[in-house]
């Protein structure tokens, strides 16, 4: 078991190591940030002290490795934008975004599992029909855009809710009614599909012969089955939230990482961008192993290490 | 392919998506022809004219924007672009997914292995904060979209396509063509490839719902396709600042992306059952409804 977790956990850094050196290599590419940040006006002398203090002459892999090397000490380099320390800025936005994340998980999960079930119990019937296309319609529109109607609708037309910004709990009940949507309707559909199978198992059937309730027989005995698969694309849809999120803070105005990542694209803060996906990459792995671990200890069947569970 | 057609006709939610797809892709493909291009100038008269009458004309039964542009003719021409990117994105990752994955699925070298584990790597990369830091390197144009989100697609058609070279190159008749010295070239051009390709089709038809969706996305958030481009996530984030005022600048576009991508993926579904002799049993023996099992783990 600890084998198995240290080896995926090396196989997450040099995952994590690869996105490093290729968003390092973008953000350097982005052009010289000297121009971004020094007025027009400014001396040509100015403009190379300010490159040489930030190292910006040196060769790109001097840069990089200087970059790594700091990593190694704690030091996620200055947020040249805000002058203050670019981990310090993300960890700071970043308690927003996992709240986000972790309310939209939750209902998604809870009402994934009761909508799918019910759905199952009867497979084509008047509920079935009535949640399966809802719920392929709610995976496939367009976050932003049914952000935009729902701020339209709920807090312009009705006034039920603020248009955007933070403070109040009213505040988080747009954002995560909207960005709810997508992982709900994914999850509901897998619920469905692996709960349908699980009916129709033989031990489901022989549990309803012994007189269980079907409540009984669906949420005790096939939901157990069922929820191998839900926790392999609930893993999946996390990950996705890390763009949905994005959209999300942006359109509420909610001062989360994903707006902070798009600021300091949008500035050329080179430290921000990559301490922001460094912090979002390495939450997601640690996730992905997190979710490895569930998925061996409900199933007795997986092996751990290796091909088997393919 | 005509057996298909004909399950088409007896699944009506799918022949619907099926139709209404081919209205849009046809609409694209004649934009030039019936988009006059006065109808693309601004014209302050006609700024932020309300929709649903038609005292201007049915080009602006949708309303007009913020320029006094009809908005029906600003969608047919963004359906030209945002249809292209998608489609181009989805063929390419197809063409390249499907032959990494393939070649990945014939042998089981190391390299096999090294392949599939950097395919690994590139799917657990969030494709959207990728495309933000290459789109605004390079600098954004529909071609730069393409290759970014190309990227981002080929790791689900490599795994899709070895997984079903890995069951298909253990069925007797390739192993009999084998023994007989076929080249590993022939294998794969004669025997993976094709019985590969359905299950590669349906999941492109999926992919193409997730392509469309994100390559909106980009351009909502800036960093996508800029002016005079136009897609409908463009035609969107113009209508935002109107919210208040103008509520179907942003309405429409929307609506039609929800629209085809919900078509794809009834049309996706659809095909993966009627490919699927075991799920077409089933899905027949309950009832004609449409199974909504899909290929989600896609969207990530």
């Amino acid at each position: 078991m600890a084998r198995y977790v240290l080896r995926r956990a090396l196989q997450s850094l040099y995952a994590v190591l690869m996105l490093l050196l290729i968003v390092f290599a973008m953000t350097r590419l982005t052009g010289d940030p000297t121009n971004q940040y020094l007025p027009l006006s400014a001396s040509p002398q100015a403009r190379a002290d300010f490159a040489a203090l930030h190292g910006f002459n040196d060769p790109y892999y001097v840069q990089f490795i200087r970059y790594v090397s700091d990593l190694a000490h704690g030091d996620f380099g200055q947020s040249l934008f805000k002058q203050r320390p670019a981990m310090e800025v993300a960890l700071e936005a970043f308690p927003i975004t996992l709240t986000l994340a972790f309310f939209t998980m939750s209902i998604a999960l809870v009402l994934s599992i009761v909508l799918g079930s019910l759905a199952a119990m009867r497979p084509n019937g008047r509920f079935d029909r009535m949640i399966s296309p809802l719920t392929i319609f709610t995976a496939s529109a367009p976050t932003f855009w049914v952000a935009l109607v729902a701020i339209f609708v709920f807090a312009m037309m009705l006034g039920w809710v603020p248009t955007s910004g933070m403070g109040t709990p009213a505040h988080w009940i747009l954002p995560v009614c909207v960005l709810v949507l997508t992982p709900l309707g994914v999850l509901t559909q897998v619920v469905r599909s692996s709960m349908v199978s699980s009916l129709s198992a033989p031990y489901a059937k022989t549990a309803l012969a012994k007189g269980a309730s079907d409540a009984r027989v669906v949420f005790v005995h096939a939901l157990r089955n069922s929820l191998l698969p839900l926790i392999t694309i609930a893993g999946v849809q996390a990950t996705g939230l890390v763009n949905g999120a994005v959209v999300i803070e942006t359109i509420f105005g909610f001062p989360g990482i994903g707006k902070v990542m798009i600021d300091s694209i949008r500035d050329r803060d080179f430290s921000l961008t990559i301490a922001c996906i460094l912090l979002a990459a390495v939450v997601v792995y640690a996730m992905n192993v997190a979710i490895d671990i569930m998925y061996a200890r409900l199933d007795p069947r997986v092996q751990i290490g290796g091909e088997a569970r393919r | 392919m005509r057996p298909m057609l004909g399950r088409l006709v007896h699944d009506k939610v799918a022949l619907v998506a099926a139709l209404y797809l081919l209205a849009v892709v046809v609409v694209a493909l004649v934009a030039p022809l019936i988009v006059d291009a006065s109808l693309m100038r601004s014209n302050l008269r006609l700024r932020h004219l309300p929709p649903l009458h038609v005292d201007h004309g049915w080009w602006y039964v949708l309303g007009g924007d913020a320029l006094g542009r009809s908005m029906l003719a600003r969608l047919v021409v963004a359906a030209r672009t945002t249809l292209a990117i998608s489609f181009a994105t989805v063929a390419l990752s197809l063409v390249i997914g499907a032959a990494i994955g393939l070649v990945a699925g014939l042998s089981n070298a190391w390299w096999s292995t090294a392949i599939m584990r950097a395919i690994d790597v590139l799917m657990s990369i969030p494709s959207l904060l990728l495309a933000m830091v290459v789109l605004f390197v390079i600098g954004a144009s529909p071609l730069v979209v393409v290759m970014i989100l190309t990227v981002t697609r080929i790791p689900i058609f490599a795994r899709t396509a070895r997984s079903q070279a890995l069951e298909i190159r253990e069925r007797p008749f390739v192993s009999a063509s084998r023994v007989m010295g076929a080249s590993s070239l022939h294998l794969l051009v004669r025997h993976m490839a094709p019985l590969a390709l359905p299950t590669l089709f349906a999941v492109a038809a999926l992919e193409f719902a997730q392509v469309m969706l994100a390559e909106s996305t980009l351009t909502f958030l800036g960093i996508g396709v800029q002016p005079p481009d136009v897609t409908w996530g463009l035609m969107v984030s113009d209508g935002q600042r109107y919210l208040a005022t103008a509520w179907w600048s942003a309405l429409w576009p929307g609506l039609v992306i929800a629209s085809i991508a919900l078509a794809a993926t009834i049309l996706g579904n659809w095909f993966q059952v009627a490919n699927d002799p075991v799920l077409r049993a089933r899905s027949a023996r309950k009832s004609r409804a449409p199974a909504v099992e899909s290929k989600v783990a896609s969207n990530a």
